[in-house]
């Protein structure tokens, strides 16, 4: 999978023999320009912690078109560095997490290849997220995974408070209501991952390739089943890689739909768990700028109203009864007072995970039938955000995650006894 | 005079009953077939089921990317299917068998004629439940799609979609199974063609205005809101 170029500097050894290399690993072939300035802020980061092992930079790439251009860079720091291609998978606009996830396997492949002490993503949308990355944040990245033991570094961003709301609404407080950690961005554009976590993955990936085709790299929840360390760093104020042209269902379906799948596959552990625990994090807190803006919400309640209108009889199949007459009642609200509760927001996304599993409707109407109310969740979310403050936006999530929390007995109740009389 | 009658009356009787006594055996070698095979299938299902159960089949069709097996079979099992499937098809082995019998002891010759048909109306009940199923999916995902885009007469629309889709497959199973040919072609013809028709002229004409506001809408939408809201 890995192709491994040769180095023309004088004191070369074989990759991954007698060398614990830390493997910093771009997802996106860049330019010579932002190749060089990484290499210069990793050197940077480098010098800061001290790095006692050398540096193995992976590029994707048939070939190694930049090698010069990175050890000519290279030359002007004492940055003990290696470069490397790995291939990249065939992308597909329409599906660009799934391709991160294939270009994050082939990564983590290369990585166990090597037999890397630890393995750095520095993002995967290219170059953008190489200049976002200051020498500062790379040292935040690269610090706990090095120095301080950790086995998983997670980003904390700043986001602004109408930005990332699927991962507010559904990834996070699901994730962190299931497997009990309460890491805010589960699908991370940067992270590290030390070689205990890694190991973890390969056997898991080569196993049945097959089995992979759809699926998204869950790390902390790989973390935590395996009982590994995790921390987050603030790396700060960013906003979402907005992947224009993508249906919000389409999203749902590829966002969602792999965390569903997640529940199943370890639906032994997280039944096991209770309440959720915060994880160290490290760095300062910044405040997302901008967002000063208020959202108007009457479109997402039309579109609410129209789905309450038209597809009864589908969510029907995927709701149960009381659930139906709350939502029925929550249409007839005006946009002024319209208020969707949490716990009934938390239980949709309940049952719509167990209607996911049984297979009640088609998987491709699933997620087409859950984007009104996903709106319908966004417009309440707005409406108390404008009236409450943008500042309130952080404090409004955690309460969500606590209502995901608080309704997972009903969860637990729905999954083990599913064609049990729920009213 | 009344003799005669007699006579003829009691000769008919008799070939009734002749007729009924030669066909007697052959119901009878039908029913034992069917409940034969029916016997045999229903062990090959129970084997086939344990076997089936014992190497965790619906498991690995899981772990082999063979998901949407299971959203066509009854308790969204793959086993219960391919049972299933082995059960019916031994069923209708014996039928064709119970009919050759039947054919073979009343010497009408009629069993390649109803095994020849037959084998159309199973045909004609695959195309038919092909077609209900196809409807019900294509209904669905047009109702929600419709929906996803604001379309206020999503439902009609859907509604639509399933009728096109069911008398399409009407007029495919009774051309079929060979009744009424001309008139299905015709009235199919007439009555598929009429409903395009409306529908351009329904979109054509009576909702042109509505169909301009719902882009102006959409082309509204893409500009403010996605701004300052972003999903992902």
């Amino acid at each position: 999978m890995a192709e491994l170029e040769t180095q023309p500097e004088p004191k070369q050894k074989t990759i991954g023999a007698g060398q614990a290399y830390l493997l910093v690993a771009v997802p996106a072939p860049l330019g010579s320009e932002v190749l060089s300035s990484t290499i210069e802020k990793l050197s940077q980061a480098a010098s800061r912690l001290s790095l006692s092992c050398p540096l193995l930079l992976a590029v994707p790439g048939e070939k190694a078109l930049e090698e010069p251009v990175a050890m000519e860079a290279a030359s002007h720091t004492n940055l003990p560095l290696r470069y490397v291609t790995y291939t990249q998978p065939a992308t597909d606009a329409a599906t660009p997490w799934l391709a991160n996830a294939a270009t994050q396997r082939n990564i983590f492949s290369l990585a166990g290849k090597i037999g890397a002490r630890a393995c750095t993503v520095l993002g995967t949308n290219g170059g953008s997220n190489c200049e976002f990355l200051t020498p500062e944040k790379l040292t935040l990245l690269m610090g706990p995974g090095v120095e301080g033991g950790f086995d998983l570094v997670m980003p904390l961003y700043a986001m602004q408070a109408f930005d990332d709301l699927l991962n507010k609404s559904i990834l996070y407080p699901l994730s962190r209501a299931l497997y009990g950690h309460r890491v805010r961005y589960p699908l991370a554009n940067e992270f590290q991952a030390s070689s205990k976590l890694l190991q973890k993955f390969p056997a898991n990936l080569e196993k049945d390739s097959a089995r992979q085709q759809g699926r998204l790299l869950w790390l902390a929840t790989t973390a935590v089943n395996q009982n590994l360390k995790i921390c987050q760093v603030q790396l700060g104020a960013r906003r979402p890689q907005g992947h224009e042209g993508i249906e919000l269902s389409d999203a749902l379906a590829q966002l969602a739909g792999p965390l569903f799948t997640d529940m199943e596959d370890n639906a032994a552990f997280w039944q096991r768990v209770r309440g959720s625990h915060d994880v160290p994090t490290f760095g300062n807190a910044e405040v997302a700028s901008g967002a000063t803006d208020t959202v108007d919400v009457r479109r997402m309640i039309e579109a609410f109203e129209l789905g309450a209108r038209n597809l009864r009889e589908i969510w029907s199949l995927v709701l149960p009864p009381v659930t139906l007459m709350e939502v029925k009642k929550l249409s007839r609200l005006t946009p002024d007072t319209f208020h969707m509760p949490d716990a009934l927001w938390a239980r949709i996304i309940y049952d719509f995970a167990l209607a996911h599993r049984l297979r009640n409707i088609h998987r491709a109407h699933l997620f087409g039938a859950l984007t009104p109310l996903y709106l319908g969740w966004v417009a309440s979310y707005a409406v108390e955000v404008n009236a409450a403050g943008i500042a309130m936006a952080e404090e409004r999530v955690e309460q969500l995650a606590r209502a995901y929390e608080a309704e997972k007995p009903y969860l637990l109740s729905r999954w083990r006894w599913p064609d049990r009389f729920h009213p | 005079m009344w003799e005669q009658v007699h006579q003829a009356l009691q000769q008919s009787i008799q070939r009734v009953l002749f007729k009924i006594a030669t066909l007697l055996p052959g119901v009878l070698a039908l029913v034992l077939a069917l409940l034969i095979f029916a016997a045999i299938g229903w062990l090959l299902a129970l084997i086939l089921r344990r076997i089936l159960l014992a190497m965790h089949f619906d498991t690995r069709m899981e772990k082999w990317g063979i998901a949407n097996l299971s959203e066509w079979s009854p308790a969204n099992s793959p086993t219960f299917l391919v049972t299933r499937i082995v059960f019916w098809a031994t069923f209708m082995v014996g039928l064709f068998v119970g009919i050759a019998a039947f054919d073979a002891s009343s010497a009408y010759g009629v069993s390649s004629y109803i095994v020849g048909y037959l084998s159309k109306i199973v045909a004609a009940i695959v195309v038919l439940f092909a077609g209900i199923v196809i409807a019900r999916f294509l209904s669905r995902s047009v109702l929600i799609n419709g929906v996803n885009m604001n379309l206020q007469h999503a439902r009609l629309l859907s509604l639509g979609v399933k009728w096109l889709v069911l008398v399409f497959t009407s007029a495919m199973v009774l051309d079929h199974l060979g009744i009424a040919r001309g008139i299905v072609d015709l009235g199919f013809g007439i009555l598929f063609g009429g409903i395009v028709l409306a529908l351009a002229l329904a979109v054509g004409l009576g909702s042109r205005d509505l169909v301009s506001r719902s882009l102006e809408r959409e082309n509204l939408k893409t500009t403010k809101e996605e701004d300052v809201v972003r999903h992902f």
